[in-house]
């Protein structure tokens, strides 16, 4: 086991550990020792977080998105920056680091689960348009992750009237969206390049516009049924399943069913048999 | 006559255009689309992918893209006539009841209200009759306009390519021109309806270069250098298209061996030679080929970078370092023999020497006609910007109206409650 593939182990246990102290702390008001100390941790987390993607930036030679384990690596990071600059323009740092910790170290254990071989970028994602859809995707999940912060916060805050994380949900739903839409087109002008066709109905591509579909949705009945508050905040949950889904559960189909499983050992699979098709 | 036959249909316009034009209805179709496609998510994971791109065009599809196209349509049409208003420079809102309230210090003039209103974001700031009015995301009305609108580009360049898109697939060798002739030719697919002949891109292939990870069948580098007519060289990659006109697009796809046969009798005299395109590759696939002037088959199998392990011919790497042959010759039913050869070696059957004094890459290529994508890649721009140009909410406007005689003045706010600037009070019962 490398450093890096160390770290990547113990970010899983301290980074939900962390997190649910800093939900706790929220819950338990009495514990108000426990706020300050639990986000100081997570901010701690959040850098353990980048040197591990530094570290396997420098190791793999190019941006952490070959495979179920950078791919989890790298949103994992997203969402703590997004998080992080998000709450730094609130002021309320604890609560939102501290949801954003518990996403990303779920996001790693799942990532954990897969192999952490390092492989150098075959021709297939050697591209600068690989890497601006990869960014755009990371922070588009990142900024849709604080919207499902937003909503959860503001489903627990009982009663309490709380404009401002209104506000903030439905920004990081209209940001979101545009990157996610920046996502998709990225992702298709480069299926053309690769295929020469811009859509395949891979079920990356299905389940992306079926999240894209329903966050659309969501910003009509906001913008023309008026859905705003606690009912936004639900469907806001809700959807937030779809985009984990989308993003995360494409490794578990048939590897033969979509290109966009790159984890290798899964890969060579289908590379070995269809080699005259389309060099890999 | 024919105002009594069109009377029921303009009767029923009004309500026909409010049922095509209502969000519910986008909303419906919307939900629609999203089903489908989470079904045929689900279809991705049981059947290969031709069966689902051939359930992704079944009617139904069709009849709901044209339903959101004609509900995005009349949506459109129907606004048309607010987005005129609204970008124009002027106050649209300031009838209706503002959203938010911001109270301000009763000494406030109107040159330095002005001030503050640019501090919250409101530009063009102007003095009406009531104080100090200003505006901000004024153009984002327009986003919604070019986002929405984009759909129709998007929907017709997906007609052109499905009834216009063709391509070929060709295999050309290092040092060999493109010239269209039927052999270089593997496989064509053409439109269904529409075929804009289009005279072939012409282009001598210079070198192709593959480099591989390891021992491993994956492809680090695959480019080939092409020159065209023109003197030109470009390099093409399995991800790097080159764009040869309009619409279309050349661009390296696969990858293979073609081997010099060199035939010559027992004075050495070559009595037939030529490079043949094989399916080679990977190492340890086999083909064959016939030579023109003989009857004979033979069956090709190359080891680009071959060693012997316990007696065993085995291939180290997919590098044609020091490639051999190996080939089994057969007449009709009867087999003459076979070996190994290396570059140069040769193996002798009916008075004839088989020899491969060379081995070079072809290289095959993708030549796509598609005139949907440039409208499509159009479509995308357009969709985009009109994204970002939303992307700070709707169009807010704001108007500064100063207290009476030593009364806080009010600025009133009208636009999306979620981009109304901080500090602000919301009105009760406001939109």
């Amino acid at each position: 086991m490398t450093f890096e593939t160390t770290l990547y182990h113990w970010l899983v246990p301290s980074g939900l550990v962390i997190g649910h102290a800093g939900v706790a702390a929220r819950v338990f008001r009495q514990a108000r020792w426990l706020e300050p100390l639990a986000n100081s941790l997570a901010l701690a987390w959040g850098a353990c977080l980048a040197l591990t993607w530094v570290l396997r930036y420098r190791v793999a030679g190019h941006l952490p998105i070959f495979g179920t384990y950078e791919s989890a690596l790298s949103l994992a990071l997203a969402i703590m920056v997004v998080s992080v600059i998000w709450e730094s323009r609130g002021g309320r740092r604890v609560v939102f680091t501290s949801l954003a910790t518990l996403v990303a170290a779920a996001l790693l254990a799942q990532g954990r689960r897969f192999d952490p071989t390092p492989y150098a970028l075959t021709i297939s994602e050697r591209s600068w348009v690989v890497d601006v859809h990869a960014i755009v995707a990371w922070f588009a999940f990142g900024v849709l992750a604080v919207n499902n912060f937003a909503a959860l916060r503001l489903l627990l805050s009982h009663g309490e009237k709380s404009p401002v994380l209104r506000r903030w949900m439905v920004v990081s739903l209209q940001v979101g969206f545009v990157l996610h839409t920046g996502m998709l087109i990225s992702g298709s002008i480069y299926k053309f390049m690769l295929f020469g066709t811009a859509w395949s109905f891979d079920p990356i591509e299905t389940l992306a516009i079926v999240a894209w579909l329903a966050y659309g949705t969501l910003l009509h009945l906001h913008l023309f049924a008026g859905w705003d508050g606690r009912l936004l905040a639900k469907w806001c949950l809700g959807v937030f399943v779809l985009l984990i889904v989308s993003y995360r559960c494409i490794v578990y189909f048939p590897p033969r069913s979509s290109y966009h499983i790159l984890d290798m050992d899964r890969r060579l699979h289908v590379t070995s048999d269809a080699t005259e098709e389309s060099p890999q | 006559m024919w105002a009594r036959l069109l009377y029921p249909i303009r009767r029923r316009t009004p309500k026909l255009g409010r049922l095509l034009g209502s969000w519910k209805l986008s909303i419906v179709l919307m939900v629609v689309v999203a089903f489908y496609y989470g079904l045929l998510a689900v279809w991705a994971a049981l059947s290969p992918p031709d069966v689902v791109r051939r359930i992704a065009s079944l009617i139904p599809f069709w009849l709901v893209y044209a339903a959101l196209l004609i509900n995005t349509g009349v949506c459109l049409w129907r606004r048309l006539p607010a987005l005129q208003r609204e970008l124009r420079m002027e106050p649209t809102a300031i009838k209706t009841p503002p959203a938010a309230r911001i109270p301000t210090a009763a000494d406030l003039d109107p040159a330095h209200a002005g001030d503050t209103l640019r501090e919250l974001g409101f530009k063009n700031t102007d003095e009406v009759e009531d104080g100090v009015w200003g505006v901000r995301q004024r153009w984002a009305p327009l986003g919604t306009f070019l986002f929405h609108g984009a759909f129709f580009l998007v929907m017709a360049a997906v007609a052109l390519t499905l009834l216009a898109r063709d391509e070929d697939r060709v295999w050309v060798a290092v040092g060999e021109e493109y010239s269209a002739s039927p052999d270089q030719i593997l496989g064509r697919a053409r439109p269904g309806a529409i075929w804009i002949q289009q005279p072939p891109p012409r282009f001598v292939v210079e070198s192709i270069s593959p480099e591989f990870w390891g021992d491993l069948l994956l492809f680090t580098r695959l480019e080939a250098s092409l020159m065209f007519p023109d003197g030109r060289r470009e390099v093409t990659r399995i991800n790097r298209p080159l764009w040869k006109g309009w619409w279309t697009f050349l661009r390296l796809s696969g990858f293979g061996y073609a081997p010099r046969y060199e035939l010559t009798d027992r004075q050495g005299s070559v009595i037939e030679s030529s490079f043949v395109k094989m399916r080679v590759f990977p190492p340890g696939q086999r083909d064959f080929f016939s030579p023109e002037a003989f009857p004979h088959h033979i069956e090709v199998e190359v080891l680009p970078d071959p060693d012997l392990e316990d007696g065993e011919l085995v291939n180290r790497s997919f590098s044609l370092t020091s490639p051999a042959v190996k080939v089994l010759v057969s007449r009709g039913r009867l087999v003459l023999g076979g070996d190994v050869l290396g570059l140069g070696e040769s193996f002798e059957f009916e008075g004839l020497r088989l020899s491969f004094p060379e081995i070079r890459y072809w290289g095959e290529f993708a030549i796509v006609r598609d005139p949907g994508a440039p409208v499509l890649f159009v479509g995308f721009a357009i969709a985009f910007v009109g994204l970002l140009l939303k992307i700070g909410g709707g169009r807010s406007e704001a108007l500064w109206v100063p207290g009476a005689e030593g009364q806080t003045g009010t600025i009133h706010l009208w636009g999306p409650s979620a981009h109304l600037p901080d500090g602000s009070e919301p009105v009760e019962g406001a939109p």
